[in-house]
């Protein structure tokens, strides 16, 4: 018979209170006791437990068994300091059902389709031949066995109409007094979880503004990328069915060679929120749709080694490759600065003052962005470093001397040389 | 069929040929006849626990739950031909099987056979003969009468009421009238019509005597209470299993850290009172009300009108009153009717009244010998009843410190008690498995509901007074006829602990709230017949049922088919749940933080504390 507590616990236990040469039966019948009774004392503790409403045993359950027992002495043994807590007891309050119907508000579980409600569909499914035979058999001609879906697969409710209606016009205002709107909005879009039905109407809208607006109407775009964004941070939207639509429009954004009419230095952050929100939908979609990030720094590469295209759309190149991360960075743009760097160093003397400035924008840059590559540095690189002489020479030979000139003055970190000249 | 009923006999000689071997002192072969066959015996998991550590003759003395075995006979119903079937191979083995079923087993036999039968799984209980006969004694179930005194000067505030009324829609229809506005209000119902239709709706034969609940006369308040209540009654949602099914507001409690015990709402929807291990209770105001007390000691001889109190009273107040006053932790609260008293009850045996007006401690009442688990007002006001560890329950009246009444019978803990609507009765629910009704002017036992398998952990009664519904750790509710004392039908759906339940003031739909994290809705009729054979009748739902089970990642879940819907939580379980009179359904509990969110706090203390 072997229970939890062994002769031995017994005895060494009993010479702690000053018990010597315990007997073996005696022993033995204590550890059943002894077992007997916190099993006793545990039952006894499930009680609290329950009346506390919990489903965790905690001491203080122990604590009170105990005392039901009028079993004082054992509760310093067992009395484990919680750790106290500063924030006060507080509670909030929210519709679980209105009218039997539980709203979608951030302060319910996102909605999980009943196994039964797809069961019945399959059901219904099944039934439509089972109609045509009882037509058949009542003589009726069978019109069709085509199924008709319904031009609108789901009907939407009143309230996300008109939640509807509500954001887009927020968003498309660009009065002064409608930016605290626009941030609930956009807070809302990126908190709430009753918004999948929504999702494609509202993709739908952003594509939509973009593409009227890219050519007139600079100030539409930022709130519109935006949008894109806080649905992007959603984590209970599921975008990936929808990023074909979505892609190309914030593609557009970021390289277009105009941004509306006026040119003003705000197309300069834009171009840049524009890649953060690739770089965000490689990094969380890209998992699961193979040839995405391929597929973009492809179509920027192209650009940016177009020769004819304008400097603004070489920036957005530059800022979407160093926002999609080191390797994009070592791999395409490293391996291509050569060339750029002697296109670029021809708008050095150019008299046009608007593409000096961006020449000089696009160079610091990428500058900037090499020095990402630091965090790549392996262990081994100093070792390497001391192998390798004339280091200067190689980074002009990989990466041209004008480029190579802007590294040694602003960075001048032999392991970023070490590394750019590995790329 | 005969195999079935046939396996039913096992348990009990399995638990009864244990205790036997360890009395007679052969703790070795106990250990090793329970390892050989408590396989067969997996749903009786917390008895095979118990029994597995019972080794010694003196642990089977003490034990509850063996004295249960050891002084009570085990009921087990079979039909004619399966009792012979039994007798036969009794007859052919050994002695001692015999005497131990004759010592400790009762068989029913009957002839037509019982069905598939529910009551008797696992619990040493009544036989149906001892429970039809205890469930015959006469009970008075109907509406409690109104003090003529009262009635007559309540419906001469209603007509006043209904005369303020007419006139302010007149008015403001002359307004409408001079602005050429077409529509004209809409005449509001009459609140003493309304109060007329409500008391022929409570007209029945079987009404309690009005003396026999004594009562301290009524006061001028209390007319304007009852007049706010039928106005309520006016507003009420009228609400359909079918059609119309009830809003339900949650209020989340965040930060409770596992040290909120219990919740209850006000009557009038105004507060909400928790009830914390740390052995206080906390007042909240449900309408973003400052909550004001008190500002010193004052002597009730100066308070000679409402002002005078007002004053008295804090300028500004706060968010949230704590009453202190309990040293243990606090397991039940129940506001009284007229909302100005609440009673708590607490781990340290005691259950203390306190004053919503001042919030303050006016009565402590001292008499159960071990932990208070619930407490709840009588409709009527006046009078509570406590549920303790002591396994009783007790009646008090607030104006005196003893108890009136002991309610002795269960023989496990008293877990949760509730006052029948009206409250010549009270209903208990135990760890016993059992619920009893009894009358509080008697004293005695008047119905025992024998069914459930688990503890019980809650109770509801039907505002028509007719129907209880019981549920607990077994995840299943049960309603109950009180008339007949006869199980109506056995709801399941819940994953977890049910906690809390209520019917709908129409009393058409139960909701319920359980440590699952969900509120569900019930249908009270659906599937509730009493023209059939009870047993019957459950086997033929439960077949249908069958075809209803959802295969979850574990286990099967059946869900009985009057489910009507169910409404998740994010992680947190319901604590309590109810309707108010206006049929608005207020459930509320404390959010459990996962076990993620709960090391990253515990660590980010461990960094304050060093």
């Amino acid at each position: 018979m072997n229970g939890i507590f062994s002769k031995d616990t017994i005895k060494i236990t009993a010479e702690t209170v000053g018990v010597t040469n315990l007997k073996d039966t005696v022993a033995a019948a204590l550890a059943h006791d002894v077992e007997y009774r916190v099993h006793e004392i545990i039952q006894e503790a499930n009680k609290f437990m329950r009346h506390s409403k919990r489903t965790r045993l905690t001491g203080e359950d122990i604590n009170n068994a105990l005392r039901v027992h009028d079993e004082w002495e054992f509760e310093n043994v067992i009395n484990s300091a919680m750790p106290r807590v500063p924030t006060d007891v507080s509670f909030s309050a929210h519709w679980i059902a209105v009218d039997g119907v539980q709203p979608s508000i951030p302060n319910n579980p996102v909605p999980t389709p009943p196994l039964e409600e797809a069961s019945k569909a399959e059901v219904r499914k099944k039934n439509i031949p089972k109609s045509d035979d009882l037509q058949i058999k009542a003589g009726l001609p069978v019109t069709n066995n085509i199924e008709v879906k319904p031009l609108v697969q789901h009907v939407l409710s009143m309230e996300h109409q008109m939640f509807y209606e509500k954001v887009t016009k927020a968003m498309r205002s660009e009065e002064f007094k409608d930016t605290k709107t626009k941030i609930a909005v956009l807070h809302s879009l990126e908190h709430d979880t009753g918004l999948a039905q929504l999702l494609p109407y509202f993709i739908h809208f952003i594509c939509e503004q973009i593409g009227i607006h890219v050519k007139k109407n600079f100030h539409v775009l930022e709130p519109m990328l935006k949008m894109a964004e806080a649905l992007i941070n959603n984590k209970s939207l599921f975008l990936e069915p929808h990023l074909h639509n979505l892609m190309p429009a914030i593609l557009t954004c970021v390289v277009r060679r105009k941004l509306g009419l006026s040119m003003s230095d705000k197309h300069w952050s834009l171009r840049e929120l524009g890649a953060r929100i690739l770089a965000k939908i490689c990094d969380r979609y890209g998992g699961s749709y193979n040839d995405l990030q391929p597929r973009i720094t492809r179509n920027l590469m192209s650009s940016f080694m177009d020769t004819s295209k304008s400097l603004f759309t070489h920036y957005g190149c530059i800022v979407a490759m160093g926002a999609l991360g080191r390797e994009v960075i070592r791999s395409i743009l490293v391996p291509n600065l050569k060339t750029y760097g002697d296109l670029l160093s021809t708008y050095a003397n150019d008299p046009d003052q608007i593409k000096r400035d961006a020449a000089n924008r696009c160079y610091k840059t990428i500058v900037d962005i090499l020095a990402k590559l630091k965090k790549t540095v392996d262990p081994l690189i100093d070792i390497e470093l001391q192998e390798t002489p004339n280091l200067h020479e190689r980074l002009e030979n990989k990466i041209g001397k004008f480029f190579a000139d802007g590294v040694l003055r602003q960075i001048g970190d032999d392991h970023i040389i070490m590394a750019i000249i590995n790329s | 069929m005969n195999q079935d009923e046939l396996q039913r006999v096992l348990w009990p000689i399995f638990v009864n040929s244990y205790l036997e071997l360890v009395l007679k002192g052969f703790p070795d072969q106990a250990t090793d006849f329970f390892n050989a066959y408590q396989s067969d015996h997996v749903i009786h998991v917390k008895e095979l626990n118990t029994m597995r550590v019972t080794t010694q003759p003196y642990h089977v003395q003490e034990n509850e739950f063996a004295q249960n075995f050891r002084t009570r006979k085990y009921l087990v119903k079979m039909c004619q031909t399966s009792f012979e079937i039994f007798l036969d191979y009794l007859e052919n083995n050994s002695n001692f099987l015999i005497r131990l079923v004759n010592q400790y087993l009762h068989i029913e036999a009957k002839a037509g056979g019982f069905g598939a039968s529910h009551t008797d799984i696992g619990v040493p209980s009544y036989s149906t003969y001892e429970l039809d006969e205890y469930n015959k004694q006469e009970v008075h179930l109907g509406y409690m009468p109104m003090d003529p005194e009262f009635r007559e000067e309540l419906e001469r505030e209603l007509k006043e009421q209904d005369g303020i009324r007419q006139r302010q829609i007149e008015e403001a229809n002359q307004v409408r009238e001079i602005e050429n506005q077409m529509n004209e209000m809409e005449p509001i119902p009459s609140l003493h019509q309304e109060f007329l239709n409500k008391m022929k709706r409570e007209q029945s034969t079987d009404a309690p005597d009005r003396m026999s609940i004594p009562l301290p006369s009524y006061k001028g308040a209390d007319v304007l209470a009852r007049v706010e209540m039928v106005k309520d009654l006016t507003l009420r949602a009228e609400l359909d299993p079918s059609s119309t099914l009830p809003s339900i507001c949650f209020y989340t409690f965040f930060n409770t850290y596992d040290s909120l015990n219990c919740l209850s709402i006000s009557e009038d929807t105004t507060l909400i009172a928790g009830g914390f291990s740390d052995s206080y209770v906390k007042i909240y105001s449900l309408k973003h009300e400052k909550l004001r007390g008190l500002r010193g000691l004052i002597n009730p001889a100066e308070m000679k009108t409402v002002s005078d109190l007002d004053n008295a009273k804090e300028r500004v107040g706060s968010d949230c009153k704590k009453l202190l006053g309990h040293s243990g932790p606090v397991f039940g609260l129940s506001f009284s009717p007229d909302n100005r008293y609440i009673i708590s009850c607490s781990e340290d045996r005691t259950a203390r009244l306190w004053s919503i007006d001042s919030y303050t401690n006016l009565v402590c009442y001292r008499g159960h010998n071990s932990p208070v688990w619930d407490v709840d007002f009588s409709p009527l006001g006046f009078y509570f009843v406590t549920a303790s560890h002591d396994r009783t329950a007790r009646l008090w009246s607030c104006d005196h410190i003893y108890p009136l009444r002991i309610f002795s019978g269960h023989i496990s803990d008293v877990d949760t008690v509730k006052f029948h609507p009206n409250s010549k009765y009270v209903v208990t629910g135990s760890s016993d498995k059992s619920a009893r009704m009894w009358d509080i002017q008697g004293g005695g036992c008047v119905r025992l509901f024998s069914g459930h398998t688990g503890g019980i952990s809650c109770l509801c009664i039907s505002d028509d007074g007719r129907l209880m519904a019981s549920a607990g750790e077994d995840k299943s509710i049960m309603l109950w006829d009180l008339g007949t004392g006869k199980l109506l039908k056995k709801m399941l759906g819940h994953k977890s602990t049910i906690y809390s339940l209520d019917f709908s003031k129409e009393s058409s739909i139960l909701v319920s709230g359980s440590a699952d994290g969900t509120i569900r809705i019930w249908d009270v009729k659906k599937g509730m017949s009493d023209n059939l054979n009870e047993d019957e009748h459950i086997k033929s739902r439960m077949d249908v049922d069958e075809n209803r089970s959802l295969l979850t990642k574990h286990k099967l879940i059946t869900e009985t088919k009057d489910l009507i819907k169910t409404y998740p939580t994010k992680q947190t379980p319901i604590y309590k749940i109810q309707f108010s009179r206006t049929n608005v359904c207020l459930a509320a509990g404390a959010y459990m933080p996962t076990e993620e969110e709960l090391k990253e706090l515990m660590g980010n203390n461990e960094q304050k504390n060093t």
